[in-house]
Parts: structure tokens; C-alpha cells; sequence
């Protein structure tokens, strides 16, 4: 699996926006205290549906929307379909 | 005390759903997904912080927008804030500054601080009228 931002070359770093419920104390002198965040949404399934549904996983350098390949010798594969399909011919 | 639960009178612990950027690294072996840092600024760290204490904040102060009535128990819920407790969203501020009772005009209000009003302007120091002077390094 390949990401590739499309608006720049990088392909290392990206961001993405996750909801986590945070549980949280409040203190006597008003301040909060977090004692526990728990994930409420899935990464997997984010990055499947990046493109599809949504654009939210983002270039780190330069914010652009990333694209997400999940196989990418698939290419490779119909080409080379292609070239036993002619020499077969 | 800043908020209350309706339910169980908890006044201490509560939930609240925040927006956190985290890193996605894609290696050979997979994805590695850790908080997201810019040299040594935990950006991850300061999302949690940082939206806590806004929905925190915009619940204190605008409670009434936070307050939706439910149709079927016909109580009002906070649509930020639970309770961490029995996990209720009747959780509001336990006071009101306004009070029907203790109303009071602005008009009367400053009639009644007028004196202290006139000590203030004979204190007040006027710039108004000095020239600017020219910057000298």
C-alpha cells in the first residue's frame, strides 16, 4: 500500500482527524484534569474511504489531500496481462 | 463547581468527544500511526488540551446553545458534555447569573457608581493633546 500526496512529492508523512472521547476531571481551582481518552473512530476505515467518501487524511508538508493505493503493482499486473494477452496472439 | 449532573448530583468527572490529528506513516511493514509533533511541539497533546477546554468553555458560556430539549424525556441535554458517571447529558452550569429577582438596570447601576465614576476621570491622565514624539534610537 502506497500514499501519495497529490498536490506534492511526499509520501512519508501525512495527518489525519480522529474523535476520541476524553474523560476528564474537574478540580477544585476550576482547571481539567484528562484521565482517560478512549479512540471512537476507526483508522482502517478512514483510509478506505479516503476518496471515496471523504478527504481527511492530508499531506503533512503542504495540507494537500492524499491518495491512498492499495496495490500498486496492479498496474504492473495488467500490463503484463496485456503483453501475454499480444504475445499469445 | 462548574458543571452538575441532573441525574446523580456527580459535579466532578464528565466526558467530552474532541478532534485529534494524529500521524500516518506508511512503512513496508504498515502503517504507523503515532501523535503528530512538529520538532518538539506535541500537536496531538495540545488538540486534546486545547479542545477540551474550548467545548469546556462554550458550555460555561453559551449554555443555553449547548442545551438541546429531548422530545421523548422532555429534559434538556448538553450536546458537548456527559457524565462520565451514569453517563447522562443532563449536565449544566448549577447556577444562573440571571435572576429575576436580583435584576438590576445598567442606568441604575451607574447611578449608583457615579461618584466613584468622577474620582476615576479626576485620576484619568490625557495624552491627547502631547505632540508624538520622533523615535530616536
Amino acid at each position: 500500500m502506497q500514499i501519495r500526496c497529490q498536490s506534492c512529492t511526499n509520501h512519508k508523512d501525512f495527518l489525519m482527524p480522529l474523535w476520541v472521547r476524553a474523560t476528564f476531571k474537574i478540580n477544585e481551582d476550576g482547571t481539567l484534569s484528562i484521565l482517560h481518552t478512549k479512540q471512537l473512530e476507526s483508522i482502517e476505515e478512514k483510509i478506505v474511504d479516503q476518496g471515496k467518501t471523504n478527504f481527511e487524511l492530508t499531506c503533512q508538508d503542504c495540507s494537500g489531500d492524499a491518495k491512498v493505493i492499495f496495490n500498486e503493482y496492479a498496474k504492473l499486473d495488467t500490463q503484463s496481462n496485456e503483453k501475454q494477452a499480444l504475445e499469445g496472439l | 463547581m462548574t458543571f452538575l449532573c441532573a441525574e446523580c448530583g456527580n459535579y466532578t468527572y464528565f466526558e467530552c468527544d474532541v478532534q485529534v490529528h494524529r500521524s500516518v506513516k506508511p512503512t513496508k511493514e504498515g502503517l504507523i500511526v503515532e501523535d503528530a509533533t512538529f520538532e518538539d511541539f506535541n500537536w496531538s497533546d495540545s488538540n486534546i488540551r486545547d479542545g477540551l477546554e474550548d467545548s469546556v468553555g462554550y458550555a460555561l458560556k453559551q449554555s443555553a446553545d449547548v442545551l438541546q430539549c429531548n422530545p421523548d424525556t422532555g429534559h434538556y441535554e448538553n450536546t458537548l458534555i456527559t457524565c462520565a458517571r451514569c453517563g447522562s447529558k443532563r449536565v449544566t452550569p448549577p447556577y444562573s447569573k440571571w435572576s429575576p429577582k436580583n435584576y438590576k438596570s445598567v442606568y441604575k447601576e451607574i447611578l449608583e457608581n457615579r461618584e466613584e465614576f468622577k474620582q476615576l476621570r479626576k485620576e484619568k491622565n490625557y495624552y491627547a493633546n502631547t505632540l508624538p514624539v520622533l523615535y530616536k534610537p
